[in-house]
């Protein structure tokens, strides 16, 4: 892996800092995020509160920091639970191969051809809307890629020379799998695992926008988008912060499994008109 | 033989989904009863007799064999709510959301192939760079959140469109002022697919502009719009046309936020209105319809990918 190029990446900096922040930034801010203040609703940013107050007078900047480590938990969680789920299906379906492997991928093709959302949306409501549920269920709606590249990944490693000598000198098929096609699946699965992390914060900001993720005294930064639309006309920079950070850490995840994966273009020949 | 398996693989996961919602529905809090009659207010005797007035005490098996023949007479099931049929709910937002989808599909395909052909073409230099940059930002920014500034921005503050809402179904409306309804929904449904077309023409054209086929023809003295429409483009059209396919399910998903946020009448709305309302029976059958789209426009994708791309009909 091309750890040099990622340290390089500026995107990778700046997701760290956005986790950094979220993190340590509620200890430093020493403002309560769920501090009621009906003296003081709905403040423009400015001096005493950095990004301004909402309806009941909370402090913005406080709430994004504590509602980023939802955010972020359940974008990373749901990365996680979805590589582990993608790795399982795309190890088992490109090392057994045969009638397991065309059901797993009919499988796959088909739930990768499915707007998830929908269903996303109704196990929501069915479960309630906790922050270990809601990143367990989103991700399982992110499995499908990282299992196709996995299988694709496991089929070229399965024909390698180097895992052919060592069947041929009487590895155990487990030890195969695990001493010689796991590791050199890593690559493969970060790439895959940072792009589900990055849907994942979508995903979560999507559902909780509609009123169908977690419930109000939790803020992430999609329940504080979705509080935002009802005063969008007075008040919109309530809608700003949440929004630009979401943005930000999209464009960020996005811009590291970019990084991570080799360029597509080595040499090119064409010099355009 | 290709079309036959293709086929018989799509009934087959049809059958699964079709399973997947009957279970589901055996599945559900309380069970199909309880959308008729809440435990909590009903006495055990009348959810009983309600039971058996619905056929719910017959075999599972039987009951299948009913959702089954249901299904194939068009019915998806009651929506106690609404006291209406799950079909005829669905069937009314659907137009609404047909429309928006297809003003959003075809702006993403013309603006984004225009965009991918253009940034293949000016790959090098800043020019470069920002063609490339656009599409990435385009695919990565939450839809809603743009959709929310520009509701600010056009609607509030300059008033020069409407925030959200349609003309109820039958008004004597002028096309001009559904149009105006229509343009901030389609632009935001149609954002991440300019994003998308436009990524995938780019990368397909660059591999295609570095073959050596076109060089060829750069060395025969071909102009360059000859080889862009006549050798390059054909030919990079082809993954584009997967992937337009498997956009459109995915359009309707899209289209649950958008729709939400615009207040616009169609199918999204309806999923999240019902499950709000605990609506279930409503939301089952709207995952039943969008599952069918999702299998139909794989299979047509398949086929079409079939019939334009000569080297897979070797396999």
């Amino acid at each position: 892996m091309s750890w040099r190029r990622l340290a390089r990446s500026p995107a990778l900096w700046g997701l760290a800092l956005i986790c950094a922040a979220c993190i340590v930034g509620p200890l430093l801010l020493g403002v309560d995020a769920e501090a009621i203040d009906l003296s003081a609703r709905l403040i423009p940013p400015g001096p005493g509160h950095l990004l301004g107050t909402d309806e009941n007078g909370r402090d913005v900047l406080a709430r994004l920091l504590v509602g980023g480590r939802v955010s972020l938990f359940v974008g990373f969680g749901a990365g996680l639970v979805a590589g582990v789920l993608g790795a399982a299906v795309g190890l088992t379906a490109g090392w057994v191969g045969g009638l397991v492997s065309a059901v797993l991928m009919r499988l796959t093709d088909f739930a990768f051809a499915f707007p998830t959302i929908f269903v996303l949306l109704l196990a929501a409501t069915l479960v309630g809307g906790g922050v270990p549920q809601l990143t367990i269920l989103v991700g399982l709606t992110l499995w499908m890629t990282i299992g196709r590249v996995v299988r694709g990944r496991v089929l070229e490693l399965r024909q390698a020379p180097f895992v052919e000598a060592a069947a041929a000198l009487g590895a155990s098929p487990w030890r195969l799998v695990g001493r010689h096609v796991l590791p050199n699946l890593q690559e493969t699965l970060a790439v895959a695992v940072v792009l589900a992390i990055h849907h994942a914060i979508l995903s979560e900001s999507t559902v909780s926008f509609l009123g169908l993720g977690l419930r109000p005294p939790l803020a992430s930064w999609g329940t504080m988008l979705a509080n935002s639309q009802a005063y969008l006309a007075t008040s919109p920079w309530l809608a700003v912060a949440p929004g630009l950070a979401i943005a930000f850490t999209v464009l960020a995840t996005y811009a590291v499994a970019q990084s991570l994966s080799l360029p597509q273009e080595t040499a090119s020949r064409f010099r355009g008109p | 033989m290709f079309l036959a398996r293709r086929l018989a693989q799509a009934a087959l996961v049809l059958w699964l989904l079709v399973t997947a919602m009957f279970v589901a529905l055996q599945w559900l809090p309380g069970g199909p009863a309880a959308f008729l009659a809440d435990p909590e207010f009903e006495s055990p005797e009348r959810i009983t007799q309600i039971e058996r007035n619905l056929g719910l005490d017959r075999p599972l098996l039987v009951q299948y064999e009913g959702y089954l023949a249901g299904l194939l007479h068009g019915e998806l099931g009651w929506s106690p709510h609404q006291n209406a049929p799950v079909a005829r709910l669905i069937g009314e937002r659907l137009g609404p959301s047909l429309l928006l989808m297809a003003t959003a599909f075809t702006l993403a395909l013309v603006v984004g192939t225009a965009w991918g052909t253009l940034a293949a073409w000016h790959a090098r230099g800043p020019v470069g760079a920002l063609l490339d940059a656009v599409p990435v930002l385009a695919v990565t920014a939450p839809g809603f959140w743009i959709g929310l500034l520009l509701i600010y921005v056009l609607a509030i503050e300059l008033r020069l469109l409407p925030s959200g809402g349609m003309l109820p179904p039958g008004s004597e409306a002028s096309p001009w002022l559904v149009l105006r309804h229509l343009i901030l929904p389609t632009v935001v449904l149609a954002l991440p697919w300019v994003g998308t077309f436009a990524l995938y023409t780019r990368s397909s054209l660059r591999a295609i502009l570095v073959s050596d086929y076109l060089r060829t023809a750069w060395a025969k003295g071909l102009a360059d719009r000859g080889v862009l429409w006549q050798h390059a483009l054909p030919n990079a059209a082809i993954p584009l046309v997967t992937m337009a396919g498997i956009s459109i399910p995915h359009l309707l998903g899209n289209a649950v936020v958008v729709e939400q946020l615009f207040a616009w009448p169609g199918i999204g709305r309806l999923a999240v209105e019902s499950l709000l309302r605990r609506d279930y029976p409503v939301m089952l059958g709207i995952v039943l319809v969008v599952g069918l789209a999702a299998i139909l426009a794989n299979l047509v994708a398949d086929v079409v990918y079939h019939l334009v791309d000569p080297g897979v009909r070797v396999e």
